[in-house]
């Protein structure tokens, strides 16, 4: 089972940050303080639905289409996820 | 299941939406005929003595279109991304709940047990029905309830899913477009005259 990145405080709820990194070769680590990327602060079925927009082109209709759902529940979902972003841009 | 009688809007293409809407449309075009049925009004159904399949198509156009195109407003007031053809379909497929309640005129029996209850009314006589026309009334009245709210529902979850709505405000206004819709439908229906 592939471990999920955890994106926010399990106590708290606030987001999460990188304080440390290490070379799976050398065991060389890396500390400090690094905020996530913007991408990965958004929930991983976020993070699929980009992926899927973009490997279809960025085409909501074929998405719809390969989702089984309708185009305006694609694009509203679409809508959120830059709602979001945004949200969390303008967080930083 | 559940999904697909009261928020069919969330999987499925407009183009099957409006398919679907149009020939339910059709059969409630000849069932309003075959039971006398008018839709008087977006959310209106009454039963006459006799009509005719272009009274019924006539009535059906004015209460989509007029529904859809208040809706429309509304839809781009909240959402520019607002699409016509998705609010059409929306109109469409919340009109399907009334096309059953059609079925309470088989032989003219509705219209003949309100017109024999308008008449006592306005002749101050005492009223005496029967017992199986009490019945049909009061099961008439249930089912009509249902349906109507089935069909606001309907419209609602086609609405929220075209508009991408959340707010309250947004509720406010799509009753208003309802209600205004009802109000121009019935005075185009009257004024008209066919």
């Amino acid at each position: 089972m592939q471990p999920k990145l955890p994106v926010q405080c399990p106590s708290c709820e606030s987001s999460l940050s990188v304080t440390q990194l290490s070379c799976s070769n050398c065991a060389t680590s890396v500390s400090g303080n690094y905020s996530l990327p913007l991408l990965l602060q958004i929930t991983e079925e976020e993070q699929n639905f980009i992926l899927q927009f973009f490997l279809t082109s960025g085409s909501l209709k074929e998405m719809a289409t390969q989702m089984g759902n309708s185009y305006p529940t694609v694009r509203n979902k679409l809508d959120d996820i830059i709602n979001k972003i945004n949200h969390l841009k303008s967080k930083q | 299941m559940k999904k697909i009688i009261f928020n069919p809007f969330q999987n499925y293409s407009e183009k099957q939406l409006i398919t679907f809407g149009i020939l339910a449309g059709i059969i409630g075009c000849f069932l309003a005929l075959a039971f006398n049925g008018r839709f008087d009004g977006v959310l209106d159904l009454h039963f006459i003595e006799k009509t005719s399949i272009a009274r019924t198509a006539i009535d059906l156009t004015i209460n989509i279109f007029i529904l859809s195109a208040l809706l429309f407003l509304v839809g781009k007031i909240v959402n520019k991304k607002t699409r016509f053809i998705d609010i059409i379909a929306t109109s469409l497929i919340a009109k399907i709940p009334f096309y059953f309640l059609l079925f309470f005129n088989v032989n003219n029996k509705m219209y003949l047990v309100t017109e024999k209850l308008i008449n006592m009314v306005s002749k101050n006589k005492q009223i005496n029905i029967e017992n199986s026309e009490m019945a049909l009334l009061v099961f008439s009245g249930i089912a009509t309830f249902t349906c109507l709210i089935w069909s606001i529902i309907l419209l609602f979850n086609g609405f929220k899913t075209a508009t991408n709505s959340k707010e309250a405000k947004h509720i406010l206004l799509f009753a208003l477009a309802i209600i205004l819709a009802e109000v121009i439908s019935k005075i185009i229906i009257l004024k008209l005259n066919y």
